[in-house]
């Protein structure tokens, strides 16, 4: 720091005429020292600007909140339509998926019962051997215990080929 | 309170959770909280000027919601990271500024010291202002008469150049000199009262 009463070298004189024009950047100032060869001294502007925001509160103003508010609302609302949007998805997933998942379970259950083929669960008919065989042992008579012989061995018969129909079908007892 | 209070990070997280949701009255409590001490602590001290500092303040903003989900909460307050947001469109703007040839110029250097000796809090802390004032004033009281009128008439009263050199009866060009060296001298007292007045230990750490 120079005394304050030393004349002022050339660099100094030159120093002090950047300064001025670039605290107050017009034509006059420029005029005045031709201060466009060298810059301004750094040190002594930013002190300037230290002592300039002195003046007043080193505080946002009140009126800054509604622009501040306004500049963020689009990328706020993008946030809630993406919140809506997961939502939406999470519903699906919640209830609309499990739903589906019954109703599909319901239709299969349903139609493998359908697709059961009824001749399955039907008796085969009986063959015109084994109703004359019944009709013989309805008779009686003398020749009764051989008609019940002949029917005992057609109903076996009859069984048999049931039984044999079930397990082809895949519904065996 | 400060922002490492348990209180107040209890309340910040709620907050931050209502306005991942994208919950507007969160974000203007969020901002009521944040915004002084961005604007004291970070933007002004580095940019120097009012209004490029609030546009900066509301582009951090936008970027803080826009990023809120790259945050990870590791136990502290957003701020260092909200802070950090604010430093870098600062920078970015003060490179745009330097590239059309309108540097501004900014007074963190002289600040920082002396506002993050405490370290900050939610809402308006105007005890950052009244600090920084009350140290002006002093340094200005130590300097000689001649340099505290120049300063004073110049900055304070911000009256024109060539009003001031009238006011102590010098050519403009004189009243030139007359200023750089009482700006010199003004910052050589106050770098000594600062570090005077705020012990290392005293300090918050720097985050932005």
């Amino acid at each position: 720091m120079k005394p304050e009463d030393e004349a002022p070298s050339e660099e100094e004189l030159r120093e002090a005429a950047a300064l001025a024009a670039a605290l107050e950047p017009d034509a006059a100032a420029r005029k005045d020292g031709g201060a466009a060869a060298t810059p301004a001294p750094g040190d002594a502007l930013e002190t300037a600007s230290l002592l300039r925001q002195t003046r007043t509160p080193l505080a946002v103003p009140p009126a800054h909140e509604p622009i501040a508010a306004a500049h963020v609302a689009p990328a706020l609302d993008a946030r809630r339509s993406r919140g809506r949007r997961r939502a939406r998805v999470w519903l699906a997933t919640s209830l609309v998926a499990p739903a589906a998942a019954a109703a599909w379970l319901l239709f299969a259950t349903t139609l493998s019962r359908h697709a059961a083929p009824p001749a399955a669960r039907l008796p085969p008919r009986p063959t015109a051997a084994l109703l004359a065989a019944q009709a013989e042992a309805t008779r009686g008579g003398g020749q009764a215990g051989a008609a019940l012989a002949a029917l005992d061995s057609k109903m076996r018969a009859y069984r048999r080929q049931y039984h044999e129909d079930l397990r082809r079908r895949g519904g065996a007892p | 309170m400060t922002f490492n209070d348990p209180d107040w990070l209890e309340q910040e997280r709620r907050l931050l959770r209502e306005v991942r949701r994208g919950d507007r009255t969160a974000f203007a409590r969020l901002y009521r909280a944040f915004a002084q001490p961005l604007f004291r602590r970070v933007l002004l001290p580095m940019l120097g000027d009012r209004q490029t500092a609030e546009d900066v303040l509301a582009e951090a903003f936008r970027v803080m919601v826009e990023k809120l989900d790259q945050y990870q909460d590791r136990g502290g307050s957003i701020w260092s990271w909200l802070a950090t947001i604010a430093a870098n469109k600062a920078r970015d703007v003060e490179r745009e500024s330097a590239r059309r040839g309108q540097a501004l110029r900014g007074f963190a250097l002289l600040s920082t010291p002396l506002l993050d000796a405490r370290a900050p809090g939610p809402g308006d802390d105007a005890g950052d202002s009244a600090r920084l004032h009350a140290a002006v004033a002093r340094v200005m009281d130590e300097l000689n008469p001649r340099y505290r009128r120049a300063l004073t008439l110049r900055f304070l009263e911000d009256r024109p150049r060539a009003e001031c050199a009238a006011l102590l009866e010098v050519k403009i060009a004189t009243f030139d000199v007359v200023l750089l060296r009482a700006l010199r001298a003004f910052r050589e007292r106050w770098q000594a009262a600062i570090a005077a007045d705020t012990p290392a230990s005293d300090r918050a750490p720097v985050t932005a």
